[in-house]
């Protein structure tokens, strides 16, 4: 019952981990695009956060799934 | 500065020890964690039918507990709230705004701007179900900053309960699909079975009848799925991180920055919600037209639809 537990862990890293690159790398783009062309600063704000928000959504999978594997190890 | 965090230090400290002294300080002795935290789902307030107990053990379940749940009774709550702003703010509407009617004005307007931006003047229509959609999430989610609300039995934030989130996803999918067969007819349909593509040739109909016809369905219901997970894991996620760091640290105004970070994840989660449900309407108005479009260039001499960024293929 125990690997529960480890699979929780495995799950909760590695989602995050790809959640956190995918948020990164798409938040430099938005910086640099920002930079480049600094008056349509909103609109790129706008578009970025609601592109983060899919990557953000399989951290948050990953989260859920280890919360359920965690309440399975009890 | 100095004085501000020496009171600041001396008010955890007080808190701490009041907590000490009634005896509710959390993880004391240590190896003994209490912590409070938030339910997946709400609990029974009022049962109707099914099983009593049928979450336990963690198990997901939808269809076997028939009963009035604290969320749903919070849920009223917010509704009560909602309904009053907008009998308060629509029962006399005078010419020359004042403070509250401005305020309100303003939210409608921002997102009906919003909304032309996204998907054109014919999209406004759809309001109702956008704004609901955005302002039932905002209130839901930022609700857990009202004391007690899921700390007690009788309150928990609807949007922590996956059951709310499930429904509200259910209305989008079932509003999307009916505005896209509305707008586009019988020929919505061949998003999925796609007979008409045999005319360009027996092998790229088979492709599409076989391959991409399945996938195109798949993720209609994939997005039922991740809209609800999406809103459910962010709100009680947050809720777990509230209740862990102000409970692990010893110090528990620490706690502050992160309702500052609950507060604007509430809030993008909301508009995040409400605006993949406008997407997806967007989408299906326009499901079929791309295509008929490519087919027929002078007969739809329509340059929105071509001019209109497709963000949306991300989803």
């Amino acid at each position: 019952m125990s690997l529960a537990w480890l699979g929780a862990g495995i799950a909760i890293g590695f989602g995050a981990l790809g959640a956190g690159l995918g948020i990164g790398i798409a938040a430099s783009k938005v910086a640099e695009a920002t930079g480049r062309n600094p008056d349509a600063a909103n609109a790129i704000r706008t578009n970025g956060i609601i592109i983060v928000v899919f990557a953000e959504s399989l951290g948050i999978f990953s989260f859920v799934i280890a919360f359920l594997l965690q309440g399975k190890a009890l | 500065m100095r004085q501000v965090i020496g009171i600041v230090l001396l008010l955890n400290g007080l808190a701490v020890l009041g907590a000490a002294l009634t005896g509710n300080l959390p993880n004391w002795p240590p190896g003994q964690a209490d912590i409070h935290v938030a339910e997946q789902a709400g609990t029974p307030l009022i049962h109707l039918g099914g099983e009593e107990h049928p979450s336990e053990g963690g198990v997901i379940s939808i269809w076997n507990d028939i009963s009035i749940s604290n969320s749903i009774f919070t849920m009223w709550l917010v509704m009560g709230i909602l309904v009053v702003i907008g009998v308060l703010s629509s029962r006399a509407v005078s010419e020359v705004p004042g403070r509250f009617q401005g305020a309100i004005e303003l939210i409608v307007q921002g997102l009906v701007s919003f909304m032309k931006d996204a998907g054109g003047p014919r999209v406004v229509r759809y309001l109702p179900l956008f704004g609901t959609l955005f302002l039932f999430a905002l209130v839901s989610n930022w609700l857990f900053l009202i004391p007690l609300v899921g700390q007690i039995e009788l309150l928990h934030v609807p949007t922590a309960d996956y059951h709310t989130n499930l429904g509200l996803a259910l209305t989008g999918f079932i509003w999307y699909q009916a505005a896209g067969i509305r707008q586009n007819g019988w020929s919505y349909f061949t998003r999925w079975v796609n007979f008409p593509a045999f005319k360009e040739g027996p092998l790229v109909g088979a492709v599409m009848l076989i391959f991409v016809g399945p996938i195109e369905l798949f993720s209609e219901l994939f997005r039922i799925l991740t809209l609800t997970l999406r809103l459910w894991g962010n709100v009680w996620g947050g809720e777990i991180v509230l209740a862990v760091l102000a409970s692990l640290l010893f110090l528990p105004s620490l706690v502050l920055p992160f309702v500052g970070l609950e507060l604007f994840i509430g809030f993008i989660q909301a508009f995040v919600f409400a605006f993949l449900v406008l997407l997806y309407i967007i989408l299906a108005l326009e499901s079929h037209a791309g295509e008929e479009h490519e087919a027929h260039p002078e007969a739809h001499p329509d340059p929105s639809h071509a001019a209109r960024p497709e963000v949306a293929h991300a989803a």
